[in-house]
């Protein structure tokens, strides 16, 4: 009979300390916990690393989705959508089946085997062969929210942070060799502000270089690894090389956030990639009437959503910035004699865009307002008679502020203000 | 004569080859006293190492980043020793470190659970008490077989021989517990300090079978 005993140990009684209560707090905020406590979302047994959204967690999920939508346009992305299975002669072809196997599953149909996509660049190559391309138009870049499939083994999954069915906002660009380094400074100042946006301001760069099991010549891995740090140098950012730990066709970057407990995130990454466009035959015209490849980037700024929304949770201990939380305001009454009232507040807001609900439960006041604090609502509205014969409402916020009553239009200016991302 | 080369660049010489303790101590008492082990040339070693040839030294202290894998490892050693005491016919089979600590497998009549700890805890802060000196011998591949198996550990027995013939093993004692690692160890298991014990997994039995 083995069993295993583990231990903690440390160098001094203070980082023992300091590491039970990163261990403590991170259990309190375990995203499986809070995501049980808020109804955000569920898994179960017959879909094992696989996600059932609820409505308050699918909320979250829209406003992260819309969020990184308005990226891709500001950023001159082209959003567009492949099919979840290919065929496996494709995979072949882009070299998955000999390197990725193991972490595909697989389908059949009148005696084609098919494959579940595990990466969503096979079909991003696709659209760009659609056409012929000339060198001005490039660069193209495509962006999806892929859903891929990977066969983790069971014993590694754990709750959103490792999945086998997971959704990418992934992109790649089709570009010059010579737009590579313009391409990734982008790329890195646009993943950069994302982060800040989502209240993560210590962000760790890594370049993970070539592989042991790998496809392409020495030379292409050496441009690859070069025109990554160049990149970095020219944003002026400081990075880590991680040997060996690159992707089987290319070297990448890695965004590491730094979350408010101490704890290290792999996000984002920008991979160059020389061998996927001429393996599945991408090709553009060049100046001189020549068919080239093009470089490919595949890149990703939050990654998995699945995963970046269980960051988030745990972040944030599930009180998400106003800007992201499901439910951003509740409206309760005090007795019966303001249920109207409630209403037309509602719609007011609602009018302004806000997500909002009405408790009009006949509860004890102090008891509504612990359960909506409970469920991390940042801000509770509270009308009495006072408030609905002035046309107003009391405030308070998640934090515990009593802001008192106000006319309801300084409330909904305050409200805005709360709504902004910076 | 030996010389030796200090990380800031300064030189020493030494009429005989000493060990690292003896370089510590030359260099300053509190030194000595904060050192956990050292480097020659690179390569982490035990204090009670003999540098015995020209060489760039470096003392490892709970300031230097090799410390925490260090004392990891040696707190590892710890838990074993207190597990056999307090269960004997447990078997330690193998104890690495991990991120934030370290983990140890035992073979056992029954599987552990999280009832045992306390005990093999309070046991483990005995023998930090007890401040039992670490020491190091090694011994040819055929010789270290012999001795765990005569000790009935045949699990350690199993992976030495799975180790390249040709190749000689370090063994580390405090008190009466031995066990086969390459090191380097902490001088005392005073010097280990702060550590806790979180939980128990069972393993699949005939793992190294």
């Amino acid at each position: 009979m083995l069993s295993r005993i583990y231990g903690t140990a440390w160098l001094n009684d203070k980082d023992l300390q300091a590491y039970l209560t990163r261990l403590e707090e991170a259990e309190k905020r375990d995203h499986r916990r809070l995501g049980k406590q808020l109804d955000l979302f569920h898994q179960q047994e017959e879909a094992p690393g696989m996600v059932f959204w609820h409505p308050y967690g699918w909320m979250i999920w829209q406003v992260v989705e819309q969020y990184v939508r308005d990226v891709y346009r500001h950023s001159g992305y082209q959003e567009v959508r492949a099919p979840q299975i290919l065929d496996v002669s494709l995979w072949k072809k882009s070299g998955h089946w000999d390197n990725y196997k193991e972490n595909m599953f697989f389908t059949e149909s009148e005696k084609r085997t098919y494959a579940v996509k595990p990466m969503n660049c096979p079909g991003h190559v696709e659209i760009f062969k659609s056409r012929l391309r000339s060198y001005r138009d490039l660069p193209i870049r495509y962006a999806e929210f892929g859903s891929c499939h990977r066969n983790e083994p069971s014993g590694a999954l754990h709750g959103l942070m490792r999945v086998r069915a997971f959704t990418q906002d992934d992109g790649h660009i089709f570009c010059t060799e010579a737009q590579v380094e313009s391409e990734v400074t982008a790329f890195h100042r646009q993943a950069m502000q994302v982060y800040a946006d989502f209240g993560f301001q210590d962000i760790a760069v890594k370049i993970a270089l070539r592989p042991e099991q790998r496809i392409g010549s020495e030379a292409v891995w050496d441009r690859a690894e070069e025109a990554l740090r160049t990149a970095l140098a020219r944003a002026g950012v400081a990075w880590q090389e991680l040997p060996g730990e690159g992707v089987f066709y290319g070297p990448k970057i890695e965004y590491h956030m730094h979350d408010s407990i101490g704890r290290d995130w792999q996000v984002g990454t920008m991979q160059v990639d020389f061998m996927m466009p001429e393996r599945l035959g991408a090709e553009y015209v060049d100046e001189h009437s020549q068919r080239r490849h093009p470089v490919m980037l595949h890149r990703a700024i939050v990654g998995s959503m699945e995963r970046f929304i269980g960051i988030l949770i745990e972040h944030y201990a599930g009180a998400l910035p106003m800007w992201l939380a499901p439910v951003q305001v509740v409206v309760m009454n005090i007795t019966d004699a303001q249920a109207d009232y409630v209403e037309k507040v509602i719609q007011t807001l609602t009018a302004k865009g806000f997500r909002v609900e009405a408790d009009l439960r006949k509860e004890k006041i102090g008891y509504k307002i612990r359960e909506h604090t409970l469920r991390r609502v940042p801000y509770l509205l509270v009308v009495g008679d006072r408030e609905r014969v002035a046309g107003a409402v009391a405030v308070r916020t998640l934090k515990g502020t009593d802001l008192g009553s106000m006319p309801l239009q300084e409330c909904v200016e305050r409200l805005v203000s709360a709504v902004s991302i910076h | 004569m030996i010389h030796i080369t200090l990380p800031d660049g300064s030189k020493k010489s030494f009429e005989q080859a000493p060990t690292l303790r003896e370089v510590a101590e030359s260099i300053g008492a509190g030194l000595a006293k904060a050192a956990l082990a050292g480097k020659i040339d690179g390569v982490p070693v035990d204090l009670s190492r003999t540098v015995d040839r020209d060489a760039a030294i470096e003392i490892i202290t709970h300031r230097s980043p090799e410390a925490l894998e260090i004392v990891r490892h040696s707190t590892a050693h710890l838990l074993a020793q207190a597990v056999q005491r307090l269960h004997p016919g447990a078997q330690a089979t193998i104890g690495p470190v991990i991120e934030n600590g370290f983990y140890y497998d035992f073979a056992y009549a029954r599987p552990f659970t999280p009832d045992d700890l306390p005990a093999i805890e309070q046991e483990m802060n005995k023998i930090v008490i007890a401040a039992m000196p670490v020491t190091r011998s090694v011994l040819p591949r055929n010789a270290a077989i012999q001795f765990f198996s005569a000790k009935g550990e045949t699990y350690k027995a199993q992976i030495i021989a799975s180790i390249p013939a040709d190749e000689d093993l370090s063994l580390y004692a405090q008190g009466e517990f031995t066990d086969l690692c390459r090191g380097p160890h902490v001088p005392n298991t005073e010097r280990i300090k702060s550590f806790r014990l979180m939980k128990v997994a069972g393993l699949l039995a005939g793992r190294f079978s």
